[in-house]
């Protein structure tokens, strides 16, 4: 039998028989196609939020769906802004939608155990609501109710990690688009995909705390990075992973029992 | 014969009133964002319209703005961010409808001739849907040939100044989605609107920390149960007076900057 964790790479009997054998947790990763800085690829977000999800799965047991590629309009405070070739966003109303389906479809298939993965900062309130529009259409449509989880895996690191990764203290995750955690992520995991001799070196960019559109520009954010990324290595990359999959693991065992 | 109005509430001039404000002002227009929905045993539902209608009335009177009608439902109260959308009395509206509100009144204001706009939210679950709104506003706008808006959006609690902060918190902030129904709304309310507060029925709970995820379906079992997310024993009308005056200062200050306005005196 076909042991691959993705979904899309089972049959549908293969899948079928998965749910109704074990029922394992199935997780949907979700990214973005959104510039990360002059020294980390365009798909950051979606590649590394899968590749977490690969290895909890691959460790636990889990069926990984197919990612939702493409995420909400990049803001300037945290991400840069929506103005960068290749950031090619969606609208907040868009991914509300397609995690709304994708969730009632599972739901649908009998699966009684999800978990939301995500990682692209401007996604966090309409995946909230996309979950949340999923449980009203799943309970009207007399589905048996699932249990989803929505988590950003970045907050499960541990204090002793950020203190490895931050010796000089964590900006917040706000400027930490295309900053050193993802960058040392990349670096352990897809080091041909990074080139240092690229990244930025300038400090924090300060924002005053409101959003103004349309956006202006405000000086020093032609990088699209933040926040210098130099402080990254693959040694704090598989530190976070490291830690990120083992709280990964906690939650599943924890709220799936 | 003229009504009797405030000098700045929208919706208690006349079309003709308003009008002369803004073909001869100019004015900034404050759209104050709240929401319905439980603050506590000593708060009421309405908590974050009243103070977010306080403090626009606040600013405008500081630099000659126009207040509209505050739109008073909110996104789904969180458990993490407003303790959840179960209790009794919570209205909250799914993202969509805030969006459209939002988007829809600032293409009716600029259509009014108004090119200076503020969303100000008091509701933490509100933010990036009023963003959503503001970008399908000015989208649409584009596709109209019309230019030349400018729209600030501002939750008015991340304004705060780290003085006043550590001034009424000391060492004890521990975040703004614990302090849901707790010290700063108490303390403005207790200031402003005394008597929409029950001092002795203040929660003096522990913070409510959730783990750092969301669950869905949601058991209040887990949650709080006060509705506050942590308590405001600490609150008082004293502290509500610095909270104010600083957001009523940093609110005014924001928009004057952006808006390349003149900044009045404090009151």
């Amino acid at each position: 039998m076909n042991d691959s964790v993705y979904l899309s790479e089972l049959s549908w009997i293969e899948f079928a028989k998965r749910i109704e054998q074990d029922n394992p947790p199935v997780l949907l990763p979700i990214g973005s196609l959104e510039q990360h800085g002059p020294h980390s690829p365009n798909a950051s977000d979606e590649l590394l939020t899968r590749l977490i999800a690969e290895k909890v799965a691959i460790e636990a047991g889990l069926i990984v769906a197919p990612s939702i590629s493409y995420g909400c309009r990049s803001v300037p405070r945290t991400g840069g802004g929506d103005h960068f070739p290749a950031t090619t966003s969606i609208a907040g109303r868009t991914l509300s939608l397609l995690v709304r389906d994708v969730l009632r479809e599972l739901a649908r298939h009998g699966v009684r155990k999800i978990m939301v993965l995500d990682s692209h900062f401007e996604n966090e309130w309409f995946v909230i609501e996309g979950i949340e529009l999923a449980m009203r259409e799943i309970e009207s449509l007399g589905y048996t109710r699932p249990k989803i989880l929505k988590v950003r895996y970045f907050e499960l690191l541990e204090d002793w990690v950020f203190e490895r990764v931050y010796p000089d203290g964590f900006p917040g995750w706000a400027l930490e688009h295309a900053g050193v955690m993802t960058t040392s992520l990349h670096l352990y995991l897809t080091p041909e995909l990074v080139d240092m001799s690229k990244a930025p070196r300038h400090g924090p960019i300060s924002f005053p705390a409101y959003d103004v559109f349309p956006y202006t520009d405000r000086p020093g954010t032609e990088t699209g990075c933040l926040n210098s990324p130099d402080s990254a290595s693959a040694e704090s990359g598989r530190l976070i992973f490291d830690n990120v999959v083992k709280g990964l693991r906690n939650l599943v065992a924890h709220e799936f029992a | 014969m003229a009504i009797q109005a405030e000098r700045h509430h929208i919706g208690q001039m006349t079309w003709i009133d308003y009008d002369h404000h803004v073909k001869e002002r100019n004015p900034v227009v404050i759209v104050p964002v709240g929401s319905t929905e439980q603050h506590g045993p000593h708060t009421p539902l309405g908590c974050d319209t009243i103070v977010g209608a306080e403090i626009a009335d606040a600013v405008a009177t500081r630099i000659g703005a126009l207040v509209a009608p505050p739109i008073a439902y909110g996104y789904k109260s969180q458990p993490r961010t407003g303790g959840g959308n179960h209790f009794p009395g919570n209205i909250g509206i799914d993202a969509e409808t805030l969006s459209r509100l939002v988007s829809d009144i600032a293409q009716s204001f600029y259509r009014h001739g108004v090119e200076r706009i503020c969303f100000l939210s008091s509701h933490y679950e509100n933010k990036w849907f009023i963003i959503e709104g503001i970008e399908d506003a000015l989208k649409e706008l584009e596709n109209g040939g019309l230019a030349g808006v400018r729209i600030v959006c501002m939750s008015y609690y991340e304004t705060l100044s780290p003085q006043v902060r550590d001034q009424v918190f000391g060492d004890r902030f521990i975040s703004w989605e614990v302090e849901h129904g707790a010290v700063m709304t108490t303390s403005i309310l207790m200031h402003r609107r005394p008597e929409l507060v029950d001092v002795a029925a203040r929660p003096d709970h522990p913070p409510v920390l959730l783990p750092p995820y969301d669950v869905f379906p949601f058991d209040p079992a887990n949650g709080s149960k006060s509705g506050a997310m942590s308590a405001s024993t600490l609150a008082s009308a004293e502290a509500g007076k610095l909270f104010f005056d600083d957001f009523t200062e940093q609110v005014a200050r924001a928009l004057t900057d952006e808006f390349d306005l003149a900044l009045g005196a404090a009151a």
